[in-house]
């Protein structure tokens, strides 16, 4: 039977806070680096760069330009985005959601 | 020619300077535009010269967005036309926009593109690819990227007739005009080919210099010691208009355009036949469009590439249209200076001749040390000649067997 003490305790609830600020950081990380790949490709500002930005009503992105961020994205975070998955990233939310799942797998 | 057709705007970057104004001051100087390759490493290339483009910023013409995806030839022929569109004080608007028309041609296109584009392809694969890469090779997107950004909604089009394809994109957009297809058009060549592959292509025909050691005496046009031209990038485009068009909107007019010869020589892709035959045929066809007696030309800008074939028939061509005449003309290559801009030559060398007609004066050949007995022309050796224009040729001609020449002429009253 296992016995915690209160210093075991204690060390536990403080590695469970790092991971949660560390995937908080590894969050804010993934948004800046995807925004800065935005800012980037698509020669816009940070202002422009919120979150529900739609890349082609908000940002001048046309079909090409999103083939070619996409293939950016790909290369900066090491992942492999189908054409059907492309489908469903319209805004830079979409984008940081994705990576960020994958990113955590 | 139905309508009269005139030149009320010029723009153009070469490797003389970034407008027409510089590119002029520097041909009128004598100076040379031909210095050693940046833009590649040259250790293995025979040449190592050619006429680029210098201190240009393409910012001032494009966002950063088009600067990654467009290749240099669309970049310069934007350049290019927003210049010329400012000099010819034109507004393109609701009123006017489907009879303004763009025709640009280009010899290679995209290619410095599609060697990088090859390159990404053997390394990384197919997927890695980049989706700007055909539309930046397409040698018409020269002309439809300008037609976006001037929002011009007439006829547009792309002459790819190797060497002579800026003079046929002029001529033809003459021709659009004069038969009432359009009233005005944005028309030249443009072409930014110092690339491994251009250079390494044309040293296997043997047919670019290979005076590493003095570049801006590497071309030599009607000089004994020829050896092959030098390839330069660049972009030439006039705004044309109809007469009346340009008259009722106050419009400054450089030249007249009054005719346009265009020849086939039938005979081999890369060499004119003996004697040129296909070349005078096609200054006679000029000279008739025109109407005009050859006496009363008094200027020609010639192809003078600075190859020992070109050089040598040119002047027989020019002897056998013009007789006696010949000894009295003022022939001048000034791909001596600026090197051969490719696609772009016919358009920026139209441009040097309108140049001539306005300012009274002929620009120089330049490096014409050794004169070759058998060019015996007045090519206005080194130095600049003040002297009047009425009337002035540009030659051009191209592989395919491409013979293409315009005459310009100084509008009275």
């Amino acid at each position: 039977m296992a016995v915690f003490t209160c210093d075991d305790v204690n060390k536990n609830l403080h590695f469970k806070r790092c991971i949660i600020t560390n995937y908080k950081r590894g969050n804010m990380e993934i948004e800046e680096k995807v925004i800065k790949v935005i800012m980037e490709q698509l020669d816009v500002t940070r202002e422009q760069c919120v979150p529900e930005a739609s890349f082609i009503n908000d940002l001048g992105a046309d079909s090409l330009d999103l083939m070619e961020l996409i293939m950016e994205m790909e290369e900066n975070f090491d992942v492999e985005i189908s054409d059907e998955e492309l489908q469903n990233l319209r805004t830079i939310q979409d984008v940081i959601d994705y990576i960020r799942i994958r990113e955590i797998k | 020619m139905q309508r009269q057709v005139v030149i009320t705007g010029f723009g153009a970057v070469t490797p003389l300077g970034n407008t027409v104004r510089e590119t002029w001051e520097a041909l009128c100087a004598g100076k040379s535009g031909i210095g050693e390759i940046t833009k590649f490493d040259t250790r293995d290339f025979e040449t190592k010269i050619a006429g680029e483009i210098k201190n240009f910023d393409p910012l001032s013409f494009v966002n950063k967005k088009e600067l990654r995806h467009l290749d240099d030839f669309i970049i310069y022929a934007l350049a290019s036309a927003e210049m010329a569109v400012s000099d010819a004080a034109l507004s393109i608007n609701d009123t006017n926009a489907e009879r303004v028309g763009v025709y640009i041609g280009s010899a290679i296109g995209g290619l410095g593109t599609l060697e990088k584009e090859k390159e990404q392809l053997l390394r990384c694969g197919p997927g890695k690819i980049s989706p700007f890469t055909i539309p930046s090779v397409l040698a018409n997107l020269g002309a439809g990227h300008v037609s976006i950004k001037l929002r011009a909604k007439g006829p547009v089009n792309c002459s790819v007739t190797a060497c002579a394809s800026g003079t046929c994109a002029i001529g033809d957009a003459s021709r659009a005009i004069a038969g009432g297809y359009a009233d005005v058009m944005i028309a030249g060549g443009v072409d930014a080919a110092v690339t491994p592959l251009c250079v390494a292509g044309f040293n296997a025909m043997r047919a670019i210099s290979v005076h590493n050691a003095e570049p801006e005496k590497a071309s030599r046009p009607f000089d004994r010691h020829r050896d092959g031209f030098v390839i330069s990038e660049g972009c030439g485009l006039v705004v044309l208009e109809d007469l009346s068009t340009a008259r009722q909107r106050g419009a400054r007019i450089y030249a007249e355009i009054i005719g346009y010869g265009l020849t086939s020589d039938a005979f081999h892709f890369a060499s004119p036949p003996p004697g040129h035959e296909g070349a005078a045929r096609s200054m006679k066809a000029a000279l008739a469009e025109a109407g005009i007696d050859p006496v009363e030309v008094d200027y020609i800008n010639a192809h003078g590439t600075s190859t020992q074939m070109n050089d040598r028939y040119e002047t027989e061509a020019i002897k056998a249209v013009f007789r006696e005449h010949s000894k009295a003309l003022a022939v001048s290559s000034t791909k001596s200076m600026t090197g051969h801009l490719l696609g772009a030559a016919g358009a920026v060398e139209a441009i040097i001749a309108a140049k001539a007609i306005c300012e009274g004066l002929i620009p120089p050949t330049i490096n014409l040390d050794h004169p070759d007995p058998a060019c015996d022309l007045d090519y206005v050796p080194h130095r600049a000649r003040k002297q009047e224009v009425g009337v002035a040729m540009s030659n051009t001609f191209g592989f395919g067997g491409v013979n293409a020449v315009l005459i310009l002429k100084k509008l009275k009253g």
